[in-house]
């Protein structure tokens, strides 16, 4: 089994290989300006794209991603768990390694899995979420968008506001910024704030405005209505009066301030619709970078930049 | 007169009776009929163990094991469990209710008594279930369990929710006169969660346990105990709350007893960054560092009794899955005796107490076994302290897999182990063997 190049979390990326990374994202964010949107950089390879948790907007960047590299793609959904499936999670991938595609992008609902998967399959694994644990090309595009408004990570403060203990965009991002040199602010109500979180590398406070006070970037997570049923907030009005992001609150942060969410965004409660549609939101920039990134990631995993 | 045994040149080691002397052992018809200390060697035995270099001790007693009998034969059935503990210097083996049926009904625990003779080769003790199909419910016969021979009551790693019932329990166990086995962990507090809640779990985005959950129930087992008098075996335990149960417990007379697992002595909730490696992934979670500091030093000085493999075999069909799907705990049977010797090779505990550990679930069941005595059972195990042994699967008389430890060198060879004067397990022929 020949050495394989995978991204399974930004924690194992020196800041060096994230800024590589970004810079490449950089360059292939031309193509997609282009009229021809297509190169033939990874024609011949194929991609696998096995999700088995429900996404819409990261599987269709992933397969726009190996699209415009003239990669073969070969979409697969289904039922996260191996239990509900029938069939475990290391006899679906190694049937799918009997093709012998170059890399198995995978979304699951299990932290560790892409791991699993890196340790038994031969086939470079990219991680495209995986649980609670990390989602790297979300923290790598979510990167990208701030330095390419802020010309830089370094000295800035980002506070991210919402349900960091259920987030694996929270993980990625606090590992990334911080490793940059941002000042990484996590902010939700204690119920949300997992024990031991600053040691990615943050600041953790339960006060919003705390937070948000002088802050360069803000980026909101989604809130799950399913959380409400786990007693981690009493009711989505109280969370978006005490969590969410309205104009006021925006008001305390520096006026450049730049607001982000992952998406899809529950408007009215995390983030006010003024806030979400107005001139301070970069949140479409956020997914026209996911493409660059994710084109950069499986150009780089499937040996990209090899001599 | 019947088949003699002599055990000769070996360091008899006994912490029950006090006794640690070089001498040797005779054995006559499977109980221990002499001690004799020094090289006089009493006439000649039709077999003669040389345990030159090694250390003679009473078997050893495993209060917390899985059998895979009934209902998961593909995990352990009682002849490979059997062949591991001996193998293991294990001579009595508390054999969980946790099968399929489970053990709520004297049929099935006269089936595990029995099967375990017939096949297991050393003493298969059934710790039968509180409650009716471990459902929290409604308490089990308990009389005729006993008689049936069950040694103890407990649900296993099901914590009985039911606080009043639990009362109850213990109460009405107390009457019997066995001890009830109580698993330290509030499962409202425990609920979803695959790893020991903290930092790293934090890190790996698996949710947690708290150590409270733990705490917190042993602290109601305790209050429980003095509530009732009743004898609670609070196992396994493995935060350093629960030790502050346990000596609160200890300090007020209560006849509360405690174990705790072999590799929870040894590894930290780190261990299961390096790759979600389900071997790791065990009840209880393992602890920080601080917790396996604390649980050292509570068994260096006796607040925790005994030491358990908390042997729990699993298949590759249940491991070889996503951490947080796949079935908790880790095969142990092979490694209690090394990872308890590796303690004292790192200083933490004097190889007599080693020994006390290993042999006081005797103790905590009011059986007659675990000590070197005229009279006594011939459980006895001869090993060599000295010794390194690589955990190799492919050695293993268990059929599970499921250990973080395979290609460590541990302490300690087990060169023969002695049920009821019956050798179980011969790394090697004996002089005179039949």
């Amino acid at each position: 089994m020949r050495v394989r190049r995978h991204l399974l979390e930004l924690a194992r990326l020196s800041r060096e290989d994230i800024v590589g990374l970004l810079d490449l994202a950089e360059s292939f964010g031309g193509i997609s300006r282009r009229p021809i949107k297509k190169v033939p950089t990874l024609r011949g390879r194929t991609v696998v794209n096995l999700f088995l948790e429900a996404s819409t907007r990261t599987r269709s960047s992933f397969e726009l991603a190996a699209k415009r590299l003239s990669a073969d793609t070969l979409n697969i959904s289904g039922g996260s768990s191996s239990v509900v499936k029938g069939e475990t999670l290391l006899d679906t991938a190694r049937n799918l390694a009997a093709y012998q595609p170059d890399i198995i992008v995978l979304r699951h609902g299990s932290a560790g899995a892409p791991h699993l998967l890196a340790e038994h399959i031969d086939a470079s694994i990219v991680n495209a979420g995986d649980g609670l644990h990390e989602h790297p090309t979300q923290g790598l595009l979510d990167l990208l968008t701030i330095r390419q408004h802020k010309r830089r990570i370094e000295g800035l403060k980002v506070a991210i506001i919402g349900d960091i203990a259920h987030s694996r965009v929270a993980r990625s991002g606090i590992v990334g910024l911080s490793r940059l040199g941002a000042e990484v602010v996590v902010c939700g109500p204690p119920t949300m704030l997992p024990p031991g979180i600053e040691a990615l590398g943050c600041r953790a406070t339960p006060h919003r405005d705390e937070a948000v006070s002088d802050a360069d970037v803000i980026m909101m997570l989604r809130i799950q209505k399913e959380r409400l049923a786990e007693e981690l907030f009493p009711s989505d009005r109280e969370y978006a009066q005490r969590y969410g992001l309205d104009p006021a609150a925006l008001k305390q942060a520096k006026p450049d301030c730049l607001v982000m969410h992952p998406g899809p965004i529950n408007r009215g409660v995390e983030l006010h619709p003024a806030v979400a549609d107005g001139p301070q939101s970069i949140i479409l920039d956020q997914v026209t970078n996911g493409l660059s990134v994710r084109m950069a990631v499986l150009y780089h995993c499937a040996g990209g930049g090899e001599a | 007169m019947g088949e003699r045994i002599l055990i000769t040149g070996g360091r008899l080691v006994c912490p029950a009776s006090n006794l640690d002397v070089m001498g040797t052992l005779e054995i006559v018809d499977g109980r221990i009929v002499g001690l004799h200390p020094g090289d006089a060697t009493p006439g000649p035995g039709a077999v003669r163990l040389d345990a030159t270099g090694c250390v003679v001790a009473p078997g050893f007693v495993d209060l917390h094991v899985e059998v895979g009998e009934p209902g998961y034969e593909h995990r352990e059935d009682l002849q490979s469990a059997g062949a591991a503990a001996a193998r293991g210097g294990i001579t009595t083996l508390c054999a969980g209710p946790g099968g399929r049926p489970p053990n709520d009904h004297r049929g099935a625990t006269e089936y595990l008594v029995r099967r375990g003779r017939e096949v297991g080769g050393v003493h298969v003790r059934p710790v039968a279930a509180l409650t009716r199909g471990r459902g929290g419910e409604r308490l089990t016969d308990m009389f005729d369990l006993a008689e049936g021979g069950a040694v103890a009551f407990g649900d296993g790693d099901r914590a009985v929710e039911d606080a009043g019932l639990l009362r109850r329990a213990l109460e009405y166990a107390g009457g019997v006169g066995r001890p009830v086995f109580v698993w330290p962990e509030l499962p409202a507090l425990a609920r979803h969660g695959v790893m020991h809640e903290g930092p790293v779990a934090t890190r790996l985005g698996l949710k947690g346990v708290p150590a409270a959950a733990e705490d917190a129930a042993a602290w109601q087992a305790v209050v429980l105990a003095e509530q009732t008098g009743a004898r609670v075996h609070l196992g396994p335990v493995s935060t350093a709350g629960s030790l502050r149960a346990l000596r609160y417990a200890r300090d007020a007379g209560l006849a509360v007893t405690a174990a705790v697992g072999a590799a929870h002595l040894h590894l930290t909730d780190e261990a299961v960054a390096e790759r979600y490696a389900t071997s790791l992934r065990v009840r209880p979670p393992l602890r920080p560092r601080a917790d396996v500091d604390a649980l050292r030093a509570a068994l260096a000085e006796g607040l925790i009794d005994a030491v358990t493999s908390l042997h729990r075999p699993q298949s590759a069909v249940e491991k070889e899955v996503e951490f947080d799907a796949c079935a908790p705990g880790m095969a142990g049977l092979e490694t209690l005796l090394g990872l308890t010797l590796r303690l004292v090779d790192e200083g933490a505990l004097s190889l007599t107490r080693a020994v006390a550990v290993l042999t006081a679930g005797a103790r905590v069941l009011g059986l007659d076994t675990g000590r070197l005595a005229v009279d006594a059972p011939a459980d006895v195990v001869v090993f060599d302290p000295a010794a390194r042994v690589r955990v190799e699967a492919d050695a293993w008389a268990s059929k599970a897999r499921n250990t973080p430890f395979l290609g460590q060198a541990l302490p300690g060879h087990v060169r023969w182990t002695l049920v009821a004067g019956r050798v179980a397990h011969a790394a090697e022929r004996g002089e005179g063997w039949p």
